[in-house]
């Protein structure tokens, strides 16, 4: 019992403010990954904020694995939802990154010897074994995010929520990430909810959500994201470069079988283009 | 490397006396901080230099360092000793020029008092040169523990200490990013008079502060959000382990301590 459903969900940050949420239904089903995209603004953050009981609702009500997200039970829910935050500096918070791991297992009287255990595991998982004694200063950002996702795992949630995780991080650090979300959603049976103004991130995932003005403006999957590619735009989204790549190779007449979302894809439908004909 | 004070620093190492509990090396050098102050003779204050002395051999840190990076505290010991050299007026005349007259309790209450200064610094230099802060913290937090029961915060003191700890270096690149974007932009801090220069340390600061502000409210989201909720119920990753390496070490010392009161009773 890991989804997660918004009824009716309306919120603002101040009375006067206009509404950052105006009237959210979603229903996200267990163990699905899904990519909620959106410039600055329109809301994605919010819901992230609200799925782990840091906000409430102005109004409407949120359920987590069933249970109807209260004052009274907002622990519990924060024991199964785990969340990734944009800024890799400022979620550490060990003085090493063993400390850093158990720091969410500390919180949750986990004993001391399942605490080793389990930060062995998680830093396996994230590829950052043996850095057990570093100091967060001596880490690059990726790491740091890293270890944070480490962090997460380590207390076994049933979804994790990735808030930008990736957009303060360099090329090669994002990639790392992206490799790792990937492993997690084939190894593990967990909700995953990533946030992100990228495109390319999103393909990701299994279901797609853009939003917009506090709405939900297109609930799609990743091979069908792009027919939208004017509404896209229109509110601001970038298209990939394979994306544009394509489109323009199918104006002058090349005709895919299959629609390629990332470079790899794309490379292998042109080299054996003329192969298949 | 270029030691300008050494007190504070921590200089990684497996020497014995590294491998104490922070708690025995706390507890010994409130001791002797203690202790120093009822040194009333020759032997006495012989006995705890040559204490001092040995526990900078146990720790293989070079002399020659740790007397390096007192250089700042150098000033302070000669004043004292010149102070009470020249200003005790008991005892046999020893030298006499115009006003100036040095008496023999002169001299000995000078190197005493000096001698003093001199070893509270070398043993204070010692005890963070081979404890890391963050061990420093979990002794303090361990040994105030009792304190809970009147409701004092000690978990939150702790954890204050190691966040403060843990954002040092984030908060010195900080001031130096902004201090070159400031310099970019025209700010002066290194020439100029001292009241323009002081003057140049706003704008530093204010950036400085306001990204503070705002690294503290995500750092308190982001503990709020992996299930922080105060110290009630909280286990702990961080163990003090009490070794028999610290009984011996304390059996030691108290035979000292016996010692010294035996020399000055």
């Amino acid at each position: 019992m890991s989804g997660i459903e918004f009824h009716n969900v309306f919120f603002q940050y101040d009375e006067i403010d206009s509404w950052m949420l105006n009237n959210i239904n979603l229903k996200i089903n267990e163990n699905d990954t899904v990519a909620l995209i959106g410039h600055n603004g329109s809301g994605k953050s919010t819901i992230a904020k609200l799925m782990n009981g840091l906000i409430t609702p102005t109004s409407g009500s949120i359920y987590v694995g069933g249970q109807k997200v209260s004052k009274k039970n907002i622990w519990d829910v924060r024991k199964s939802v785990g969340m990734v935050f944009q800024n890799p500096e400022n979620q550490f918070v060990g003085t090493t990154v063993k400390d850093d791991v158990a720091f969410g297992m500390e919180n949750r009287g986990v004993p001391r010897e399942e605490m080793l255990v389990r930060i062995q595991q998680s830093l396996d998982v994230v590829d950052m074994q043996g850095y057990d004694d570093h100091e967060p200063h001596h880490l690059s950002g990726g790491q740091k995010q890293r270890v944070a996702i480490a962090s997460v795992l380590a207390i076994h949630p049933s979804i994790i929520v990735l808030d930008e995780a990736t957009s303060m991080l360099d090329p090669l650090g994002r990639q790392k990430i992206l490799k790792t979300l990937q492993h997690l959603k084939k190894k593990y049976n967990m909700t995953m909810i990533m946030i992100t103004h990228d495109l390319y991130e999103a393909m990701l995932a299994d279901r797609i959500i853009v939003m917009n003005q506090g709405k939900v403006y297109l609930d799609t999957s990743p091979q069908k994201l792009f027919s939208y590619r004017d509404e896209l735009e229109g509110i601001g989204l970038t298209i990939p470069f394979t994306v544009q790549l394509t489109d323009a190779l199918m104006t002058y007449g090349y005709d895919f079988r299959y629609y390629p979302i990332n470079i790899e894809e794309l490379i292998e439908e042109l080299w054996k283009y003329n192969s298949i004909k | 490397m270029k030691p300008s004070i050494i007190i504070g620093q921590y200089l990684p190492g497996q020497s014995l006396l590294h491998r104490l509990d922070p708690r025995t090396k706390l507890l010994s050098v409130l001791c002797f901080v203690i202790v120093i102050f009822f040194a009333n003779n020759w032997s006495s204050y012989s006995l705890l230099t040559g204490l001092s002395l040995l526990a900078v051999w146990i720790s293989k840190i070079p002399l020659t360092y740790l007397l390096k990076g007192m250089t700042p505290v150098w000033f302070f010991v000669v004043f004292t000793f010149f102070i009470q050299l020249f200003l005790r007026k008991e005892g046999t005349l020893l030298f006499e020029l115009g006003f100036v007259t040095i008496y023999e309790n002169g001299i000995r209450q000078g190197t005493f008092i000096a001698l003093r200064f001199f070893l509270l610094f070398l043993i204070a230099s010692l005890l963070t040169l081979t404890t890391s802060p963050m061990e420093l913290t979990d002794a303090l937090e361990d040994l105030l523990a009792p304190l809970k029961k009147w409701k004092f915060p000690v978990h939150e003191l702790s954890l204050m200490m190691s966040i403060s700890l843990r954002f040092i270096p984030t908060l010195m690149e900080e001031t130096e990013k902004i201090s070159k974007a400031q310099a970019s932009r025209g700010v002066d801090f290194k020439t100029g008079k001292l009241k323009d220069r002081i003057y140049a340390i706003v704008p530093l600061l204010i950036p400085l502060f306001i990204s503070a502000f705002k690294r503290a409210e995500e750092l308190a989201m982001a503990m709020e959000a992996r299930g922080y909720q105060g110290g009630e119920g909280r286990t702990k990753l961080r163990k003090l382990i009490f070794t028999r390496l610290d009984i011996q070490f304390i059996c030691l010392y108290s035979i000292a301590l016996i010692m010294f009161f035996y020399i000055i009773l």
